[in-house]
């Protein structure tokens, strides 16, 4: 499979990928402009768009590609149920 | 049970997800965008709060899209069992001698004697009051 045609069927986890990636790099952004401020009024924005931002990154990341996993087991015991369901009318 | 009205997420699902997080994003950008604009502490925490609040908001957001998500696994794995257990009971049935139904060795349940949980391991018979008294509760499976 192409790497095109993988990142569009796994689109969730690439943007889980991304995301996660932006939010690591936002805490470290924050962290390095807070660390440089001298005065606590500087300090505090590098706190809502370093931590809350990257935070918020994190977890949208963690948040899709979770459900990336429970899309493929669901999309697996739906394909068991399916032919369980079919062996049960053929049976009748 | 149908398996298309357990599916994960429907477009609403979806759209909801997608909402609950713009606004979360706005307001992490408000507060940031507020916050860069002031010169004193007490009212930049103000802000902060609101951008707290878009973390809140992401949060729930999400988590409501996870346990929605883990429902519908948890149903299609329960319509799996159930059907495996029907099938096994009606296919082959473990004699029980009449003592009504099994458990294995050393374990916390007991089964009909058809339960795909139980089924090619070593079990014994017993009646209901004896697997009970053993400390054993029925299978969820097969609801002896």
């Amino acid at each position: 499979m192409n790497t095109g045609r993988w990142l569009k069927n796994q689109w969730d986890r690439t943007v889980a990928v991304v995301a996660t990636l932006v939010g690591g790099l936002a805490i470290l952004l924050g962290w390095l402009g807070a660390s440089d401020a001298k005065l606590t009024t500087e300090q505090l924005p590098y706190l809502a768009s370093g931590a809350v931002f990257g935070l918020f990154a994190l977890g949208v990341g963690a948040t899709l590609w979770l459900s990336a996993d429970l899309r493929d087991e669901w999309r697996k015991l739906d394909e068991i149920n399916q032919g369980l369901r079919a062996e049960r009318e053929r049976s009748r | 049970m149908n398996a298309s009205a357990t599916r994960p997420w429907t477009p609403d699902h979806v759209v909801r997800f997608a909402v609950g997080n713009a606004v979360g994003l706005v307001l992490v950008a408000a507060g940031w965008w507020q916050m860069a604009d002031l010169g004193v502490v007490r009212d930049q925490l103000t802000w902060f709060v609101v951008a707290l609040a878009g973390l809140g908001v992401a949060g729930v957001t999400n988590g409501t899209w996870l346990l929605r998500g883990l429902r519908a696994v948890t149903a299609a794995r329960a319509e799996m069992t159930d059907a495996l257990a029907s099938r096994r009971t009606a296919a082959a049935p473990v004699s029980t001698n009449g003592a009504g139904y099994v458990a294995a060795p050393a374990t916390a349940r007991y089964h009909r004697s058809g339960c795909a949980l139980v089924a090619g391991r070593p079990v014994e018979a017993a009646g209901r009051a004896r697997h009970e008294a053993a400390g054993r509760r029925p299978c969820e499976a097969c609801r002896p």
